[in-house]
């Protein structure tokens, strides 16, 4: 990092592909298109460099890089006026982590794979948003507290309210 | 059927189960992109100061004024939009010299500010913008403008135009004392909005250029930038100008908290 913030090139080369994955996922699961995650991806990479002289070198470079991500995602959401419409669908060269279900485990555990698929696909963008990062990206309260610019507290009760939510289109 | 009265373990493992077998669109090698576009800008030895020199910013009022299409007008400004054949097409003028002249001009305290102007100087008050890095104070022909200058941070991503992270501008705005133009081209959406009851209007999109003209229409001085995201009112005769890529609502909530 400190080589990078001396205007290193390729340290913050090293850097981007240590960290492009998880900045493509977000950026997808707050734009739902392909297209606009790896432009976001790119320009957000692009943005922390520039802003490399305010990072503190003693913090995380993953949430503060996300909060980049996702402003940028936001923001491209919100020129293109498109609602996300994330593919939740399974990849099909995902292997099953059912085998060790029986059957019956197996077609109740997909049964509620697409429960919880089409209720997300319901609830508001800002539950979604704070549900994926939680779930799918796997980041902690404090990461998404960073990631997304709120309060520790805040997290918490907003992921609270988003579950209640999603249970709430989930029961009809 | 599925049951639908998960526990919270459950909803979050069926959550986790559905997060891991998201197909994500397969991404390209970002490094090599990354770096082909930061190399020529280290970090080091960048100055917004130099991204916002005159001798780039001077080179897009040719030929504007009478390509006018269409303007909205707001009181002492006037927002017009042009045929995309009216965007002038002349290169970049050369890099600027070690010693440019301030566009914004020379650095002011804020008592200082409010003590020279005839408008209400208010600052911005958004943990967004945080605390400006500078304050500047130009004088013009109608009275002295204002500039807030804020440096770019994690949640406020620099301008590709100027480097810096957010400009506000605050100056005496008047129809008869100027007109304060800005151009704005097909790329760039135009919405008018309220800033705390007065009219206003938000500017996003494609970069777009800000120029002074007098009445007539003649420039009358060389203030002109690359601006990002641009939200712009009138209150009790002063104009306010919130420049940064930011969302319209951002922008709206930093000018309805300013004091």
């Amino acid at each position: 990092m400190a080589r990078a913030k001396q205007g290193d090139t390729a340290a913050y080369g090293e850097i981007v592909s240590l960290h492009q994955s998880v900045a493509a996922r977000a950026a997808y699961l707050v734009t739902g298109n392909a297209a606009d995650a790896e432009e976001v991806t790119q320009d957000a990479f692009v943005k922390a460099y520039n802003a490399l002289g305010r990072f503190r070198d003693d913090a995380p470079f993953r949430p503060w890089l996300l909060r980049i991500v996702t402003n940028e995602a936001l923001n491209r959401l919100k020129a293109v006026k498109r609602r996300p419409t994330v593919e939740l669908t399974e990849a099909a060269d995902r292997p099953s982590g059912d085998t060790a279900l029986s059957p019956e485990g197996a077609a109740l555990a997909g049964e509620q794979r697409d429960m919880v698929r089409d209720a997300l696909a319901k609830l508001r963008d800002d539950d979604r948003l704070v549900i994926s990062y939680r779930y799918f990206l796997d980041l902690s309260e404090a990461e998404m507290a960073d990631a997304l610019g709120i309060a520790r507290g805040t997290v918490k009760s907003r992921l609270s309210r988003a579950l209640e939510r999603l249970r709430e289109v989930m029961n009809g | 059927m599925a049951d639908r009265s998960l526990s919270d373990g459950e909803l979050e493992a069926v959550l986790r189960d559905v997060g891991g077998r998201i197909a994500y669109p397969a991404m390209p090698d970002h490094a090599t992109r990354v770096r082909a576009r930061i190399t020529a800008r280290p970090v080091a030895k960048r100055s917004w100061l130099y991204a916002l020199a005159p001798a780039l910013l001077t080179l897009l009022v040719i030929g504007l004024g009478a390509a006018a299409a269409e303007y909205i007008s707001l009181h002492g400004v006037e927002i017009f939009r042009v045929a995309p054949s009216a965007l002038p097409t002349r290169a970049p003028t050369p890099a600027p010299s070690a010693s440019p002249t301030p566009p914004l001009g020379t650095p002011i305290g804020l008592a200082d500010a409010r003590a020279i102007t005839t408008f209400r100087v208010i600052v911005p008050n958004d943990p967004l913008l945080g605390t400006p890095s500078a304050i500047f104070r130009r004088d013009g022909t109608s009275g002295p403008q204002i500039s807030f200058v804020y440096v770019p941070s994690a949640t406020l991503p620099a301008s590709a135009e100027t480097g810096i992270g957010a400009l506000v501008t605050e100056l005496k705005g008047s129809i008869e004392f100027q007109i304060f133009g800005k151009l704005i081209g097909p790329g760039t959406k135009l919405e008018n909005v309220t800033v705390n009851g007065q009219k206003g209007v938000w500017l996003e999109g494609a970069p777009h250029a800000f120029f002074v003209t007098g009445p007539n229409g003649q420039f009358i001085e060389e203030t002109l930038r690359l601006a990002t995201n641009t939200l712009i009112w009138e209150d009790g005769g002063t104009v306010y100008r919130i420049e940064a890529k930011i969302t319209r609502d951002q922008a709206l909530a930093i000018a309805t908290g300013m004091r």
